[in-house]
Protein backbone atom coordinates (compact mmCIF):
# COMPACT_ATOMS: atom_id res chain seq x y z
CA UNK A 1 0.00 0.00 0.00
CA UNK A 2 2.46 2.46 1.00
CA UNK A 3 4.36 1.49 -2.54
CA UNK A 4 1.17 2.31 -4.28
CA UNK A 5 1.13 5.55 -2.17
CA UNK A 6 4.68 6.91 -2.94
CA UNK A 7 4.24 5.89 -6.49
CA UNK A 8 0.99 8.08 -6.97
CA UNK A 9 3.05 10.90 -5.17
CA UNK A 10 5.40 10.81 -7.50
CA UNK A 11 3.74 10.51 -10.57
CA UNK A 12 2.00 13.64 -9.62
CA UNK A 13 4.57 15.23 -9.03
CA UNK A 14 6.20 14.16 -12.21
CA UNK A 15 2.74 15.52 -14.07
CA UNK A 16 2.66 18.97 -12.16
CA UNK A 17 6.20 19.39 -13.38
CA UNK A 18 5.52 17.93 -16.96
CA UNK A 19 2.06 20.72 -17.40
CA UNK A 20 4.12 23.31 -15.81
CA UNK A 21 7.20 23.04 -17.70
CA UNK A 22 4.95 22.44 -20.86
CA UNK A 23 2.96 25.67 -20.00
CA UNK A 24 5.40 27.48 -19.33
CA UNK A 25 7.48 26.92 -22.42
CA UNK A 26 4.38 26.91 -25.12
CA UNK A 27 3.03 30.04 -23.45
CA UNK A 28 6.63 31.82 -23.86
CA UNK A 29 7.73 30.80 -27.48
CA UNK A 30 9.89 33.68 -28.21
CA UNK A 31 13.36 33.43 -27.53
CA UNK A 32 14.02 37.07 -27.04
CA UNK A 33 15.36 37.15 -23.58
CA UNK A 34 15.27 40.88 -22.35
CA UNK A 35 13.41 43.81 -23.83
CA UNK A 36 9.78 42.41 -23.70
CA UNK A 37 7.39 43.28 -20.54
CA UNK A 38 6.71 40.63 -18.44
CA UNK A 39 2.83 41.07 -18.48
CA UNK A 40 2.67 40.40 -21.82
CA UNK A 41 4.70 37.08 -21.93
CA UNK A 42 4.36 33.55 -20.70
CA UNK A 43 1.34 31.23 -19.58
CA UNK A 44 0.38 32.91 -15.72
CA UNK A 45 1.22 30.63 -12.79
CA UNK A 46 3.26 28.36 -14.72
CA UNK A 47 6.30 28.64 -12.79
CA UNK A 48 4.15 28.17 -9.56
CA UNK A 49 3.18 24.39 -11.23
CA UNK A 50 6.43 23.77 -11.66
CA UNK A 51 7.29 24.46 -8.71
CA UNK A 52 4.64 23.03 -6.74
CA UNK A 53 4.94 19.74 -8.89
CA UNK A 54 8.42 19.83 -7.70
CA UNK A 55 7.81 19.74 -3.84
CA UNK A 56 4.55 16.89 -4.49
CA UNK A 57 8.04 14.92 -6.28
CA UNK A 58 10.44 15.52 -3.89
CA UNK A 59 7.26 14.59 -0.77
CA UNK A 60 6.72 10.89 -2.23
CA UNK A 61 9.91 10.41 0.32
CA UNK A 62 7.12 11.51 3.49
CA UNK A 63 4.95 9.45 1.54
CA UNK A 64 6.97 6.49 1.62
CA UNK A 65 7.88 6.28 5.55
CA UNK A 66 4.80 8.44 7.51
CA UNK A 67 1.03 7.86 8.00
CA UNK A 68 -1.14 9.09 5.11
CA UNK A 69 -2.35 12.05 7.38
CA UNK A 70 0.69 12.61 8.82
CA UNK A 71 1.92 12.81 5.33
CA UNK A 72 -0.66 15.37 4.17
CA UNK A 73 -0.07 17.47 7.20
CA UNK A 74 3.78 17.85 5.79
CA UNK A 75 2.70 18.70 2.07
CA UNK A 76 0.73 20.99 3.47
CA UNK A 77 3.12 22.58 5.65
CA UNK A 78 5.54 22.39 2.70
CA UNK A 79 3.51 24.16 0.00
CA UNK A 80 1.83 26.83 2.28
CA UNK A 81 5.22 27.50 4.25
CA UNK A 82 6.34 27.67 0.37
CA UNK A 83 4.05 30.66 -0.46
CA UNK A 84 3.83 31.80 2.86
CA UNK A 85 7.36 32.77 1.99
CA UNK A 86 6.43 35.07 -1.19
CA UNK A 87 3.00 36.37 0.55
CA UNK A 88 5.05 37.72 4.04
CA UNK A 89 8.22 39.47 2.03
CA UNK A 90 5.32 40.68 -0.76
CA UNK A 91 3.30 42.29 2.44
CA UNK A 92 5.84 43.59 4.53
CA UNK A 93 7.71 45.11 2.06
CA UNK A 94 4.37 46.66 0.68
CA UNK A 95 3.48 48.39 3.70
CA UNK A 96 6.98 49.78 3.65
CA UNK A 97 7.85 51.15 0.46
CA UNK A 98 6.46 54.42 -0.46
CA UNK B 1 16.06 12.71 32.57
CA UNK B 2 12.77 10.55 32.34
CA UNK B 3 12.71 8.73 35.95
CA UNK B 4 13.48 5.27 34.89
CA UNK B 5 15.51 5.82 31.74
CA UNK B 6 19.59 5.93 31.81
CA UNK B 7 21.30 7.01 28.87
CA UNK B 8 24.81 6.40 28.59
CA UNK B 9 27.78 8.72 29.48
CA UNK B 10 28.16 9.43 25.68
CA UNK B 11 24.27 10.19 24.82
CA UNK B 12 24.28 12.22 27.56
CA UNK B 13 27.43 13.85 26.31
CA UNK B 14 25.26 14.28 22.85
CA UNK B 15 22.21 16.02 24.36
CA UNK B 16 24.55 18.34 26.60
CA UNK B 17 23.51 21.52 24.05
CA UNK B 18 19.81 20.32 24.73
CA UNK B 19 20.21 19.78 28.68
CA UNK B 20 22.30 22.52 29.81
CA UNK B 21 22.15 26.46 29.33
CA UNK B 22 24.65 28.75 30.79
CA UNK B 23 24.29 32.39 31.16
CA UNK B 24 27.16 32.55 28.35
CA UNK B 25 24.41 31.00 25.90
CA UNK B 26 21.97 34.05 27.10
CA UNK B 27 24.34 36.93 26.16
CA UNK B 28 25.63 35.24 23.09
CA UNK B 29 22.14 34.98 22.33
CA UNK B 30 21.03 38.43 23.38
CA UNK B 31 24.22 40.23 21.22
CA UNK B 32 22.60 38.32 18.08
CA UNK B 33 19.34 39.64 18.33
CA UNK B 34 20.67 43.20 18.88
CA UNK B 35 22.67 42.42 16.01
CA UNK B 36 19.46 41.14 14.21
CA UNK B 37 17.56 44.20 14.92
CA UNK B 38 20.06 46.24 13.55
CA UNK B 39 19.87 44.85 10.48
CA UNK B 40 16.12 45.16 10.44
CA UNK B 41 16.45 48.66 10.43
CA UNK B 42 18.62 48.76 8.04
CA UNK B 43 16.77 46.86 5.58
CA UNK B 44 13.84 48.93 6.48
CA UNK B 45 16.34 51.89 5.79
CA UNK B 46 16.74 50.75 1.84
CA UNK B 47 13.38 49.63 1.74
CA UNK B 48 11.90 53.19 2.71
CA UNK B 49 14.49 55.26 0.79
CA UNK B 50 15.19 52.79 -1.87
CA UNK B 51 18.73 51.67 -3.30
CA UNK B 52 20.03 54.92 -3.36
CA UNK B 53 21.35 54.13 0.53
CA UNK B 54 23.49 51.81 -1.24
CA UNK B 55 26.71 52.25 -3.05
CA UNK B 56 25.43 50.77 -6.00
CA UNK B 57 24.61 53.89 -8.00
CA UNK B 58 28.28 55.71 -8.98
CA UNK B 59 28.25 59.64 -8.90
CA UNK B 60 31.36 59.28 -10.83
CA UNK B 61 31.32 61.23 -14.77
CA UNK B 62 27.86 60.12 -15.74
CA UNK B 63 24.46 62.02 -15.89
CA UNK B 64 22.24 61.75 -13.62
CA UNK B 65 19.85 59.32 -15.44
CA UNK B 66 22.92 56.79 -15.63
CA UNK B 67 23.81 57.11 -11.75
CA UNK B 68 22.42 54.28 -11.29
CA UNK B 69 22.55 50.57 -12.50
CA UNK B 70 24.24 48.43 -15.51
CA UNK B 71 25.87 51.94 -17.33
CA UNK B 72 27.39 53.09 -13.70
CA UNK B 73 28.37 51.46 -10.51
CA UNK B 74 27.68 48.19 -9.60
CA UNK B 75 24.08 47.15 -9.85
CA UNK B 76 24.72 43.70 -7.41
CA UNK B 77 27.42 44.67 -5.35
CA UNK B 78 27.97 42.47 -2.01
CA UNK B 79 24.26 41.54 -2.13
CA UNK B 80 25.00 39.31 -5.31
CA UNK B 81 28.34 38.03 -3.67
CA UNK B 82 26.75 37.51 -0.73
CA UNK B 83 24.07 35.03 -2.49
CA UNK B 84 26.94 32.79 -4.13
CA UNK B 85 28.65 32.69 -0.92
CA UNK B 86 25.45 31.38 0.95
CA UNK B 87 25.12 28.92 -1.81
CA UNK B 88 28.39 27.52 -1.89
CA UNK B 89 28.30 27.34 2.22
CA UNK B 90 24.90 25.24 1.53
CA UNK B 91 26.80 22.81 -0.76
CA UNK B 92 28.79 21.22 0.87
CA UNK B 93 26.99 20.36 3.47
CA UNK B 94 24.18 17.82 2.38
CA UNK B 95 26.41 16.72 -0.30
CA UNK B 96 28.72 15.58 2.84
CA UNK B 97 25.67 13.97 4.59
CA UNK B 98 24.60 12.37 1.22
CA UNK B 99 27.88 11.06 0.51
CA UNK B 100 28.16 9.52 3.87
CA UNK B 101 25.22 7.50 3.63
CA UNK B 102 26.49 6.78 -0.32
CA UNK B 103 29.34 5.50 0.18
CA UNK B 104 28.46 4.29 3.91
CA UNK B 105 31.55 6.28 5.27
CA UNK B 106 30.45 5.25 8.99
CA UNK B 107 33.14 7.17 10.46
CA UNK B 108 32.03 10.75 8.94
CA UNK B 109 27.93 10.45 10.45
CA UNK B 110 29.42 12.61 13.56
CA UNK B 111 29.53 15.52 11.33
CA UNK B 112 26.91 14.44 8.76
CA UNK B 113 23.72 16.49 10.67
CA UNK B 114 26.08 19.64 11.20
CA UNK B 115 25.88 19.53 7.31
CA UNK B 116 22.53 19.16 6.93
CA UNK B 117 21.65 22.05 9.02
CA UNK B 118 24.52 24.21 7.52
CA UNK B 119 22.08 23.88 4.32
CA UNK B 120 19.28 24.48 5.49
CA UNK B 121 20.19 27.30 7.14
CA UNK B 122 22.21 28.77 4.36
CA UNK B 123 19.62 28.18 1.70
CA UNK B 124 17.16 30.92 3.27
CA UNK B 125 20.01 33.37 3.89
CA UNK B 126 21.21 32.63 -0.34
CA UNK B 127 17.73 33.78 -1.05
CA UNK B 128 17.45 36.56 1.13
CA UNK B 129 20.38 37.93 -0.48
CA UNK B 130 18.93 38.56 -4.42
CA UNK B 131 15.52 40.02 -2.20
CA UNK B 132 17.79 42.90 -0.75
CA UNK B 133 18.96 43.29 -4.12
CA UNK B 134 15.80 44.26 -5.91
CA UNK B 135 14.20 47.62 -5.81
CA UNK B 136 10.54 46.11 -5.67
CA UNK B 137 10.57 43.18 -3.14
CA UNK B 138 6.60 43.68 -3.55
CA UNK B 139 6.26 42.12 -7.09
CA UNK B 140 7.93 38.78 -5.92
CA UNK B 141 4.58 36.88 -6.95
CA UNK B 142 5.44 38.42 -10.39
CA UNK B 143 8.36 35.71 -10.13
CA UNK B 144 5.57 32.77 -10.25
CA UNK B 145 3.33 34.77 -12.06
CA UNK B 146 4.94 35.74 -15.08
CA UNK B 147 8.56 33.97 -14.83
CA UNK B 148 10.23 32.71 -18.28
CA UNK B 149 11.96 29.76 -18.42
CA UNK B 150 14.73 31.53 -20.61
CA UNK B 151 16.16 33.53 -17.71
CA UNK B 152 18.96 32.14 -15.12
CA UNK B 153 17.41 34.03 -12.58
CA UNK B 154 14.37 31.50 -12.92
CA UNK B 155 16.54 28.28 -13.12
CA UNK B 156 18.18 29.63 -10.07
CA UNK B 157 14.74 29.91 -8.33
CA UNK B 158 13.71 26.23 -9.55
CA UNK B 159 17.27 24.73 -8.12
CA UNK B 160 17.28 26.53 -4.90
CA UNK B 161 13.21 25.32 -4.47
CA UNK B 162 14.39 21.52 -5.40
CA UNK B 163 17.35 22.04 -3.32
CA UNK B 164 15.91 23.18 0.00
CA UNK B 165 12.91 21.13 -0.04
CA UNK B 166 14.90 18.31 -0.98
CA UNK B 167 17.08 19.59 2.42
CA UNK B 168 14.17 19.91 4.59
CA UNK B 169 12.85 15.97 4.07
CA UNK B 170 16.32 14.76 4.28
CA UNK B 171 16.82 16.44 7.63
CA UNK B 172 13.48 15.23 8.81
CA UNK B 173 13.69 11.95 7.64
CA UNK B 174 17.31 11.57 9.33
CA UNK B 175 16.03 13.48 12.28
CA UNK B 176 12.58 11.23 13.14
CA UNK B 177 14.35 8.35 14.99
CA UNK B 178 16.56 11.05 17.00
CA UNK B 179 13.23 13.20 17.96
CA UNK B 180 11.52 9.67 19.41
CA UNK B 181 14.08 8.98 21.36
CA UNK B 182 13.74 12.75 22.49
CA UNK B 183 10.42 12.22 23.79
CA UNK B 184 11.77 9.47 26.29
CA UNK B 185 14.87 11.66 27.20
CA UNK B 186 13.50 14.82 27.73
CA UNK B 187 10.44 14.53 29.21
CA UNK B 188 9.39 18.27 29.68
CA UNK B 189 9.37 18.23 25.60
CA UNK B 190 7.84 15.00 25.19
CA UNK B 191 4.64 16.48 24.10
CA UNK B 192 6.49 18.66 21.62
CA UNK B 193 8.87 15.57 20.48
CA UNK B 194 5.78 13.36 20.29
CA UNK B 195 3.78 15.16 17.84
CA UNK B 196 6.67 15.75 15.78
CA UNK B 197 7.82 12.18 15.63
CA UNK B 198 4.64 11.46 14.06
CA UNK B 199 3.88 7.97 15.34
CA UNK B 200 7.34 6.80 14.61
CA UNK B 201 7.45 2.95 16.15
CA UNK B 202 11.13 2.53 16.09
CA UNK B 203 10.56 -1.38 14.22
CA UNK B 204 13.12 -2.57 12.46
CA UNK B 205 10.85 -2.60 9.45
CA UNK B 206 10.18 0.83 9.84
CA UNK B 207 13.95 1.79 10.30
CA UNK B 208 14.57 0.16 7.29
CA UNK B 209 12.24 1.78 5.11
CA UNK B 210 13.86 5.01 6.31
CA UNK B 211 16.92 3.80 5.38
CA UNK B 212 16.27 2.91 2.19
CA UNK B 213 14.10 6.28 1.66
CA UNK B 214 17.13 8.33 2.65
CA UNK B 215 19.29 6.33 0.31
CA UNK B 216 17.12 7.06 -2.35
CA UNK B 217 16.99 10.76 -1.45
CA UNK B 218 20.63 10.95 -1.17
CA UNK B 219 21.24 9.63 -5.03
CA UNK B 220 18.70 12.78 -5.93
CA UNK B 221 20.30 15.16 -3.98
CA UNK B 222 23.62 14.70 -4.89
CA UNK B 223 23.18 16.01 -8.87
CA UNK B 224 20.19 18.66 -7.15
CA UNK B 225 23.68 20.15 -5.37
CA UNK B 226 25.54 20.23 -8.43
CA UNK B 227 22.58 21.85 -10.40
CA UNK B 228 22.25 24.40 -7.78
CA UNK B 229 25.83 26.26 -8.09
CA UNK B 230 26.12 25.41 -11.51
CA UNK B 231 22.74 27.26 -12.03
CA UNK B 232 24.29 29.80 -10.10
CA UNK B 233 27.50 30.17 -12.52
CA UNK B 234 24.52 30.24 -15.31
CA UNK B 235 23.90 33.88 -14.40
CA UNK B 236 27.38 34.82 -15.33
CA UNK B 237 28.58 32.54 -17.64
CA UNK B 238 25.87 33.14 -20.25
CA UNK B 239 26.47 36.77 -20.33
CA UNK B 240 28.39 37.70 -23.27
CA UNK B 241 27.59 41.65 -22.50
CA UNK B 242 30.01 41.29 -19.74
CA UNK B 243 33.98 41.07 -19.96
CA UNK B 244 35.04 38.00 -17.72
CA UNK B 245 32.26 36.39 -17.60
CA UNK B 246 31.41 34.39 -20.40
CA UNK B 247 33.39 31.12 -19.73
CA UNK B 248 32.46 27.29 -20.37
CA UNK B 249 34.79 26.92 -17.52
CA UNK B 250 32.60 28.72 -14.73
CA UNK B 251 30.15 25.88 -13.88
CA UNK B 252 32.90 23.80 -12.78
CA UNK B 253 34.84 26.71 -11.47
CA UNK B 254 31.75 27.55 -9.13
CA UNK B 255 30.88 24.06 -8.34
CA UNK B 256 34.42 23.48 -6.77
CA UNK B 257 34.36 26.80 -5.19
CA UNK B 258 31.37 25.85 -3.04
CA UNK B 259 32.43 22.61 -2.11
CA UNK B 260 35.83 24.14 -0.65
CA UNK B 261 33.82 26.93 0.96
CA UNK B 262 31.06 23.76 2.18
CA UNK B 263 33.45 21.95 3.44
CA UNK B 264 35.57 24.42 5.00
CA UNK B 265 32.30 25.48 6.61
CA UNK B 266 31.89 22.15 7.98
CA UNK B 267 35.60 22.07 9.43
CA UNK B 268 34.96 24.84 11.61
CA UNK B 269 31.92 23.60 12.79
CA UNK B 270 33.17 20.23 13.70
CA UNK B 271 36.02 21.67 15.68
CA UNK B 272 33.71 24.48 17.32
CA UNK B 273 31.49 22.19 18.63
CA UNK B 274 34.69 19.95 19.48
CA UNK B 275 36.17 22.81 21.07
CA UNK B 276 32.67 23.63 23.06
CA UNK B 277 31.23 19.95 24.30
CA UNK B 278 34.63 18.78 24.48
CA UNK B 279 33.97 16.10 22.01
CA UNK B 280 37.13 15.08 21.22
CA UNK B 281 36.69 11.47 21.86
CA UNK B 282 33.29 11.81 19.07
CA UNK B 283 34.77 14.05 16.56
CA UNK B 284 38.39 12.33 17.05
CA UNK B 285 41.48 13.78 15.01
CA UNK B 286 40.66 10.88 12.66
CA UNK B 287 37.65 12.93 11.15
CA UNK B 288 39.41 15.88 11.38
CA UNK B 289 42.02 14.80 9.21
CA UNK B 290 39.59 13.47 6.77
CA UNK B 291 37.57 16.63 5.99
CA UNK B 292 41.53 17.80 5.84
CA UNK B 293 42.30 15.61 3.19
CA UNK B 294 39.23 16.05 1.20
CA UNK B 295 39.55 20.57 1.97
CA UNK B 296 43.03 20.30 0.31
CA UNK B 297 41.80 18.01 -2.64
CA UNK B 298 39.22 20.20 -3.78
CA UNK B 299 41.37 23.41 -3.05
CA UNK B 300 44.34 22.00 -5.17
CA UNK B 301 41.38 21.73 -7.93
CA UNK B 302 39.79 25.08 -7.27
CA UNK B 303 43.35 26.93 -7.49
CA UNK B 304 43.70 24.79 -10.63
CA UNK B 305 40.51 26.18 -12.44
CA UNK B 306 41.08 29.40 -11.19
CA UNK B 307 44.70 29.87 -12.70
CA UNK B 308 43.40 28.39 -15.77
CA UNK B 309 40.58 31.52 -15.94
CA UNK B 310 42.95 33.81 -15.14
CA UNK B 311 45.29 32.67 -18.13
CA UNK B 312 42.89 32.20 -20.85
CA UNK B 313 41.31 35.87 -19.84
CA UNK B 314 44.62 37.44 -20.07
CA UNK B 315 46.45 36.15 -22.92
CA UNK B 316 44.11 36.91 -25.66
CA UNK B 317 41.51 38.77 -24.00
CA UNK B 318 39.73 41.14 -25.26
CA UNK B 319 40.04 44.99 -24.26
CA UNK B 320 37.50 44.99 -21.60
CA UNK B 321 38.74 41.17 -20.12
CA UNK B 322 42.22 43.14 -19.75
CA UNK B 323 40.45 46.10 -18.03
CA UNK B 324 38.84 43.86 -15.71
CA UNK B 325 42.38 42.10 -15.12
CA UNK B 326 43.80 45.21 -14.60
CA UNK B 327 41.36 46.46 -12.21
CA UNK B 328 42.63 43.33 -10.14
CA UNK B 329 46.17 43.14 -10.34
CA UNK B 330 46.71 46.54 -10.25
CA UNK B 331 44.12 48.65 -9.93
CA UNK B 332 41.67 49.45 -7.58
CA UNK B 333 40.52 46.33 -6.22
CA UNK B 334 44.37 45.24 -6.15
CA UNK B 335 44.31 45.94 -2.31
CA UNK B 336 42.35 43.80 -1.76
CA UNK B 337 43.01 40.87 -4.50
CA UNK B 338 46.69 39.90 -3.29
CA UNK B 339 45.46 39.59 0.18
CA UNK B 340 43.10 37.33 -0.73
CA UNK B 341 45.76 35.88 -3.49
CA UNK B 342 48.23 35.12 -0.33
CA UNK B 343 46.69 35.32 3.12
CA UNK B 344 43.53 33.72 1.73
CA UNK B 345 44.65 31.08 0.04
CA UNK B 346 48.56 30.53 -0.54
CA UNK B 347 48.49 30.08 3.39
CA UNK B 348 45.66 28.05 4.04
CA UNK B 349 47.00 26.05 1.37
CA UNK B 350 50.38 25.36 2.88
CA UNK B 351 48.68 24.90 6.33
CA UNK B 352 46.77 22.28 4.35
CA UNK B 353 49.37 20.95 2.84
CA UNK B 354 52.01 20.86 5.31
CA UNK B 355 50.93 17.47 7.19
CA UNK B 356 51.58 15.81 3.54
CA UNK B 357 54.57 16.27 3.60
CA UNK B 358 55.64 16.05 7.28
CA UNK B 359 53.80 13.57 9.00
CA UNK B 360 52.76 13.95 12.62
CA UNK B 361 51.74 17.49 12.13
CA UNK B 362 48.67 17.97 12.05
CA UNK B 363 46.92 20.70 13.43
CA UNK B 364 43.34 20.89 14.13
CA UNK B 365 43.68 24.48 15.48
CA UNK B 366 45.88 25.75 12.89
CA UNK B 367 43.70 23.99 10.17
CA UNK B 368 40.14 25.53 12.10
CA UNK B 369 42.04 29.08 11.08
CA UNK B 370 43.08 28.36 7.64
CA UNK B 371 39.12 27.12 7.05
CA UNK B 372 37.60 29.96 8.41
CA UNK B 373 40.09 32.01 6.25
CA UNK B 374 39.21 30.43 3.47
CA UNK B 375 35.73 31.14 3.60
CA UNK B 376 36.72 34.78 3.90
CA UNK B 377 38.98 34.63 0.95
CA UNK B 378 36.09 33.05 -0.99
CA UNK B 379 33.37 35.56 -0.53
CA UNK B 380 36.04 38.52 -1.45
CA UNK B 381 36.81 35.54 -4.60
CA UNK B 382 33.09 36.26 -5.22
CA UNK B 383 33.34 39.84 -5.11
CA UNK B 384 36.40 39.81 -7.58
CA UNK B 385 33.74 37.89 -10.03
CA UNK B 386 30.68 39.92 -9.81
CA UNK B 387 32.20 43.78 -9.32
CA UNK B 388 34.97 44.06 -11.40
CA UNK B 389 33.17 42.97 -14.30
CA UNK B 390 30.19 45.37 -13.78
CA UNK B 391 32.52 48.47 -13.63
CA UNK B 392 33.73 47.52 -16.58
CA UNK B 393 31.36 47.14 -19.70
CA UNK B 394 32.65 46.97 -23.01
CA UNK B 395 32.62 50.59 -24.16
CA UNK B 396 34.35 52.31 -21.22
CA UNK B 397 35.21 52.04 -17.41
CA UNK B 398 32.89 53.59 -15.17
CA UNK B 399 33.03 54.44 -11.54
CA UNK B 400 34.01 52.49 -8.44
CA UNK B 401 32.26 50.64 -5.74
CA UNK B 402 32.10 51.04 -2.13
CA UNK B 403 29.51 49.33 -0.04
CA UNK B 404 27.84 51.75 2.73
CA UNK B 405 27.49 50.57 6.08
CA UNK B 406 23.84 50.19 5.38
CA UNK B 407 24.45 47.44 2.94
CA UNK B 408 27.23 46.26 5.16
CA UNK B 409 24.93 45.92 8.06
CA UNK B 410 22.16 43.90 6.01
CA UNK B 411 25.05 41.82 4.75
CA UNK B 412 26.14 40.96 7.51
CA UNK B 413 22.47 40.56 9.03
CA UNK B 414 22.52 36.97 7.50
CA UNK B 415 25.65 36.02 9.35
CA UNK B 416 23.65 36.57 12.70
CA UNK B 417 20.45 35.10 11.49
CA UNK B 418 21.89 32.08 9.75
CA UNK B 419 24.08 31.82 13.47
CA UNK B 420 20.65 32.37 15.36
CA UNK B 421 18.68 29.48 13.53
CA UNK B 422 21.76 27.03 13.84
CA UNK B 423 21.66 27.98 17.65
CA UNK B 424 17.99 27.16 17.52
CA UNK B 425 18.56 23.71 15.94
CA UNK B 426 21.06 22.86 18.47
CA UNK B 427 19.50 23.38 21.87
CA UNK B 428 15.91 21.53 20.09
CA UNK B 429 17.79 18.45 18.48
CA UNK B 430 20.84 16.61 18.49
CA UNK B 431 23.80 17.76 16.30
CA UNK B 432 25.12 14.79 16.19
CA UNK B 433 22.90 11.39 15.39
CA UNK B 434 22.08 9.49 18.53
CA UNK B 435 22.85 6.17 16.68
CA UNK B 436 26.51 7.16 16.39
CA UNK B 437 26.89 6.06 19.98
CA UNK B 438 24.59 2.50 19.08
CA UNK B 439 27.71 2.22 15.89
Amino acid sequence: MTSVRTLAVGLLGLLLIVAGVSLWVLGDLTTVVVSIALASTGFLWAPLIWFIGIIVILSAALANTLPFKNYLAWLLLLVVGYLAVFVILVSVTSVILP
Amino acid sequence: MKKGYDMSAEEESILQPLLKTGKGFYVFVGVLLILTGWFLYCWYTQLSQGLIVTGMRSVYNAPNYMTYGVAEGSPWGIYVTTFIFWIGISHAGIAISASVRLMNLKKYKVVARMAEVLTLVALPMAALSIVFDVGRPDRLFNLLEFGRFQAPMLWDLSAITTYFMGTIIYLYLSLRGDIDQLALRIPRREWFYKRLAMHYEGTETEKERHKQTLWWLAVAIVPIMVTVHSVVSFVFGLMIARAGWYSTIFAIYFVVGAIVSGVAAVYSLAWIFRWLYKWQSLITDEVLKGITWALRNVLIIYLYLWIAEELTMNYMGSSAELRVSDFLFSGRYAPIFWPMVIIGFAVPAIILLKPVFIKKIFNPKLTFIASIILNVALWVARFTIVVPSLLNPPLYPTGIYIPTITEVSIITGTFWMAVLLYVAFVKLFPIIELDVVEA
